[in-house]
C-alpha cells in the first residue's frame, strides 16, 4: 500500500460519513431523483388488490445505514422505511401502514456518464437476500369499517328490532311477574316518523361503541313500571387476525358490564330495570355473529412488500460522487477511481500520476469522522517552494535582530514521522544563511529543522498551509535566544499556494467542509476535515442544482 | 610538510592573546581559521562566544570579553531601536494611565495586558494572570499595537545572543545538548 498509490489525491470517506450522505440522499430524494419512494396501484394482495406506497421512515429516529463488504466496491444498505397498502375489495378500510427493514446488497459503480458520477446500485437483488422484517400492520379502526355490519346485522335480526318477553319475574312487585317489550330503532336519517339509528364510534384501538336508541317498556297487571325512550350503549372488542387476514368485532364476548342503559324519563324501578335490561341486551348482542372483515395477511403482505422492494431496488440510484466536468485550470474530478478499503472507508483516487510509480491500494488514512484527502508529494511540494523560496535571497535585520542575514539553498522536504528525530510528520528544512557582523568576519550557518504545517482555508475555500516552526530550536530553552538571525522566523507563518479541495461532491444536498489538521509524511500530506450534510430542500432546489460537484481549482494569484 | 604549513601548525599551538578591541581586529583572520578548524567548536560560538574562543585558543583580556559581549549582544542597529523604543515606549504607556520604567516588571506586565488592555490570557498564562513573563510577549504581539511594540522592545532588551553559562557550554561540547538548528558554522576569512 501507499499514501495515494499512483494517483496525485486520493479522497477518503470514512462510514459514518457515507450514511451521512447517504441519510441527505434519502432526505432529498425527491429533488435528487433518488427513486427510493414508489407507489404501485393495483397489485394483486392475496386474493384482493391493493395500491401500495414505499417510503423512508422518519430518518432521525430510524436511519438508513451502510456497510461494506469485503469484496472491493461491495456494500449493504439496510433501509428502514414505511409501506402504506390501501385495499381495493376493502374501501372503507384505512390504509394499512407497517414498518420494514431490508438489506440491498450492492455495489459502488462508476457510471459510464458524461461526466461520470459514482452511485450505489442494486442489482440483482433476490427477496431471499432482503432478509425483510415486517412489523406494524395495526388495521385502523373507523366507524365506516364496523357501522355497515351491524346496520346489515340489525335488517337481519328481528329479535334485535322488537323484543316482547312475558312472565319476567319483577322482585319489586306488587306484580310477581311482568311482561318486557324492548324496541331498538334503526331508521333510515330523514325518513318520515324516524326514531332514531344505531350508530357506531371508535373507543379505542381495539374497542368500539356501539349506540342503539329505542324504546323500553315494563308492563304488569298493577300498573306499567317503565315505560320510556333509551339509549343503549354496547363496548364491543375488535379482533385483529393477521394471520386468518380477518377483523373481528367479537360480539359473543360482550357482558353485561359493557352495557350501559340510559333511560330518557327516570322511575322509582330504574334501579331494578337497568341491569335487567343491560343483561339481556349483553344476552341477545353474544347470541349474534358480525361479517368478518377480510384484509391481507401478514404473509400476503410480506411477498408483496418484497416483490416491490426488489422492484424498487432495480432501480434505485444512490449518488455519492458527482462531479462536473472541469473548467480550465481546474483538478479533473472527473478521473476518479473508486475502491473500498478494509470495509471501513471509500477511497476516491483523482488524477493518475502517469509515470511509472506502481498502482497499489491506498493506504487508509482517514478518521472516523469527516473527510482526508491526502495529497500526493509530487503536487505538495510546488506548493510548499512558497514557503521556502520566498526567503532566498538578502533579508535585513531578520527576525528583528539586529544582525543582517542572507539566507541561500533554503529547501524543504517532506518527511515520514519519526525521521530526524521527530514525532510527527514534518518538512525537514535546510539552508545556509550568512549573519552580517559588524566587527568579525560574517560567519556562514548551515542550519537544518523541523516545520510543521498548519491546514487554513482562504476566503476562496482553497486549502493553503502555514508554516509552524515552534520546534525550530524551542524545545531547548537554553537556545532559545541563540537567535543571530532568527532563521525560523523566515519560515513561520509563510503560507503556501493554494491547493485546491473538493467543496460539494455529494449532489444530494451542500457539504460544510472545514479543515481541522495535516498529517504529513515523506509521501505526501493528508488533510483531514469536517463535513456537515446540509440537506434543506430550498437549499437544494435552488443553487446547489448549478453544482453538483466542483473543486475550486483556481491558484493563490489566479483571482 | 611545507616550511608555511609548518609555521601554521606551530601558530596554532600557541595562544593568541587579545588585550583591546584593536588586538581583536588585527587577529579577526587568525581567530576565525582557528574557530574554521574547530567545527565542533565554531558550532558553539552562538552558545557562548567567550567561551568558544577560548576553546580554539584565544586569550582574551577582561576589556576584550566586555568588548566581544557588547558588539555581539547588541549590534549597532539592535541598539538604536531599543533606544528608540524606550523613548517612545513611555509616552504611550502613560497615555494609557501606566506609569513606570521599562524593562515592565512581570506584575506590571500582567497588569497591562490583562486589566488595562483586557487581552484574555492564553492557556499557559491563565493560571498565574497576575504576572508575565517578557518571553510571553510575543505570544501577544498581534492583539495589539502596543503589545507588540513591547514585545519589540523585550526582544531588543535581551540582545541578539544570549551568552550561555559555562555548564550549559561544556554540555553542547560534551554532545549532551545538541542544538536543535544549527548544523554547522563556518567564517568566511
Amino acid at each position: 500500500v501507499s499514501l495515494t498509490s499512483c494517483y496525485r489525491y486520493v479522497l477518503e470517506l470514512p462510514l459514518d460519513t457515507l450514511n451521512a450522505l447517504l441519510r441527505g440522499a434519502l432526505a432529498e430524494s425527491d429533488s435528487a431523483d433518488v427513486g427510493v419512494t414508489g407507489t404501485w396501484e393495483d397489485v394483486p394482495v392475496g386474493d384482493k388488490t391493493a395500491t401500495v406506497s414505499v417510503r423512508p421512515d422518519d430518518l432521525d429516529t430510524n436511519p438508513p445505514s451502510l456497510v461494506l463488504t469485503a469484496v472491493d466496491l461491495g456494500l449493504v444498505l439496510h433501509l428502514r422505511m414505511r409501506v402504506e397498502v390501501d385495499v381495493n375489495e376493502v374501501p372503507e378500510l384505512d390504509l394499512i401502514v407497517y414498518a420494514i427493514e431490508f438489506d440491498l446488497p450492492g455495489a459502488f459503480v462508476k457510471t459510464a456518464d458524461t461526466p461520470p458520477e459514482l452511485v450505489m446500485r442494486f442489482p440483482g437483488v433476490t427477496e431471499p437476500a432482503l432478509g425483510l422484517v415486517v412489523s406494524g400492520g395495526q388495521i385502523p379502526l373507523s366507524p365506516e369499517l364496523i357501522e355497515p355490519r351491524i346496520h346489515a346485522l340489525y335488517d337481519a335480526t328481528p329479535a334485535l328490532q322488537h323484543d316482547v318477553q312475558n312472565n319476567v319475574p319483577w322482585p319489586p312487585g306488587p306484580d310477581a311477574t311482568v311482561q318486557v317489550t324492548t324496541d331498538i330503532y334503526d331508521d333510515e336519517p330523514g325518513t318520515p316518523g324516524f326514531r332514531g339509528a344505531i350508530s357506531v364510534a371508535v373507543a379505542d384501538a381495539t374497542h368500539i361503541v356501539i349506540t342503539m336508541p329505542g324504546h323500553f317498556k315494563v308492563q304488569g297487571i298493577a300498573q306499567t313500571y317503565v315505560n320510556t325512550d333509551m339509549t343503549i350503549e354496547v363496548k364491543v372488542e375488535v379482533e385483529t387476525d393477521t394471520t386468518a387476514g380477518e377483523v373481528r368485532a367479537k360480539l359473543a364476548a360482550v357482558q353485561s358490564s359493557d352495557v350501559t342503559v340510559t333511560f330518557a324519563t327516570a322511575s322509582a324501578y330504574d334501579f331494578v330495570a337497568r341491569p335487567m335490561l343491560a343483561a339481556a341486551i349483553a344476552a341477545r348482542i353474544r347470541g349474534l355473529a358480525v361479517d368478518p372483515i377480510e384484509i391481507p395477511t401478514a404473509a400476503e403482505v410480506q411477498a408483496t412488500i418484497a416483490g416491490r422492494i426488489v422492484e424498487l431496488a432495480s432501480t434505485l440510484e444512490v449518488p455519492v460522487f458527482t462531479p462536473d466536468a472541469p473548467a480550465a485550470g481546474e483538478l479533473d474530478l472527473t478521473t476518479f477511481v473508486p475502491t473500498t478499503l478494509a470495509q471501513q472507508v471509500l477511497a476516491l483516487q483523482l488524477e493518475p500520476l502517469g509515470d511509472a510509480t506502481p498502482c497499489d491500494a491506498p493506504d487508509v488514512f482517514a478518521t472516523n469522522t469527516g473527510f482526508s484527502l491526502a495529497v500526493a508529494a509530487v503536487e505538495v511540494n510546488p506548493k510548499l517552494e512558497s514557503i521556502t523560496s520566498a526567503n532566498n535571497g538578502l533579508h535585513e535585520d531578520a527576525g528583528g535582530s539586529g544582525y543582517d542575514v542572507t539566507v541561500s539553498n533554503l529547501a524543504g522536504v517532506l518527511s515520514d514521522p519519526g525521521e530526524h528525530g521527530q514525532a510527527d510528520g514534518h518538512v525537514w528544512i535546510t539552508g545556509d544563511a550568512e549573519v552580517h557582523v559588524d566587527c568579525w568576519a560574517d560567519p556562514d550557518i548551515e542550519f537544518w529543522g523541523p516545520v510543521f504545517l498548519s491546514p487554513h482555508e482562504d476566503i476562496d475555500e482553497q486549502l493553503f498551509f502555514t508554516a509552524d516552526v515552534g520546534n525550530f530550536g524551542a524545545d531547548d530553552p537554553c537556545c532559545a535566544d541563540v537567535d543571530p538571525g532568527q532563521i525560523a522566523a523566515l519560515v513561520q507563518g509563510q503560507e503556501s499556494e493554494r491547493i485546491p479541495m473538493p467543496k460539494d461532491f455529494s449532489g444530494v444536498g451542500e457539504l460544510d467542509l472545514t479543515f481541522t489538521e495535516a498529517d504529513i509524511f515523506a509521501a505526501g500530506i493528508v488533510v483531514h476535515g469536517g463535513l456537515t450534510v446540509v440537506t434543506a430542500h430550498a437549499l437544494h432546489a435552488s443553487s446547489l442544482r448549478r453544482a453538483l460537484a466542483f473543486w475550486i481549482g483556481e491558484q493563490a494569484g489566479g483571482g | 610538510m611545507s616550511k608555511r604549513a609548518q609555521r601554521y601548525e606551530d601558530d596554532r599551538a600557541l595562544p593568541i592573546v587579545i588585550a583591546t578591541e584593536r588586538d581583536l581586529r588585527s587577529n579577526i583572520r587568525a581567530i576565525s581559521r582557528r574557530l574554521n578548524d574547530r567545527p565542533e567548536i565554531a558550532r558553539l560560538v552562538f552558545v557562548n562566544p567567550i567561551l568558544a574562543l577560548e576553546d580554539v585558543g584565544v586569550e582574551l583580556s577582561q576589556e576584550a570579553k566586555q568588548h566581544v559581549i557588547d558588539a555581539l549582544r547588541f549590534p549597532p542597529r539592535l541598539r538604536e531601536r531599543r533606544a528608540r523604543l524606550e523613548r517612545e515606549l513611555p509616552e504611550e504607556l502613560a497615555a494609557l494611565g501606566v506609569s513606570g520604567k521599562l524593562p515592565l516588571t512581570a506584575k506590571r506586565r500582567a497588569e497591562l495586558l490583562f486589566t488595562v488592555l483586557e487581552l484574555e490570557p492564553a492557556v499557559e498564562d491563565a493560571r498565574d494572570p497576575t504576572r508575565l513573563d517578557a518571553r510571553r510577549m510575543t505570544a501577544y504581539a498581534t492583539r495589539h499595537p502596543l503589545v507588540e511594540k513591547l514585545a519589540r522592545y523585550e526582544q531588543a532588551q535581551r540582545g541578539a545572543i544570549v551568552f550561555q553559562s559555562r555548564a550549559s557550554y561544556e554540555a553542547f561540547k560534551r554532545g549532551d545538548k545538541r542544538h536543535p538548528w544549527i548544523r554547522s558554522i563556518r567564517f568566511n576569512v
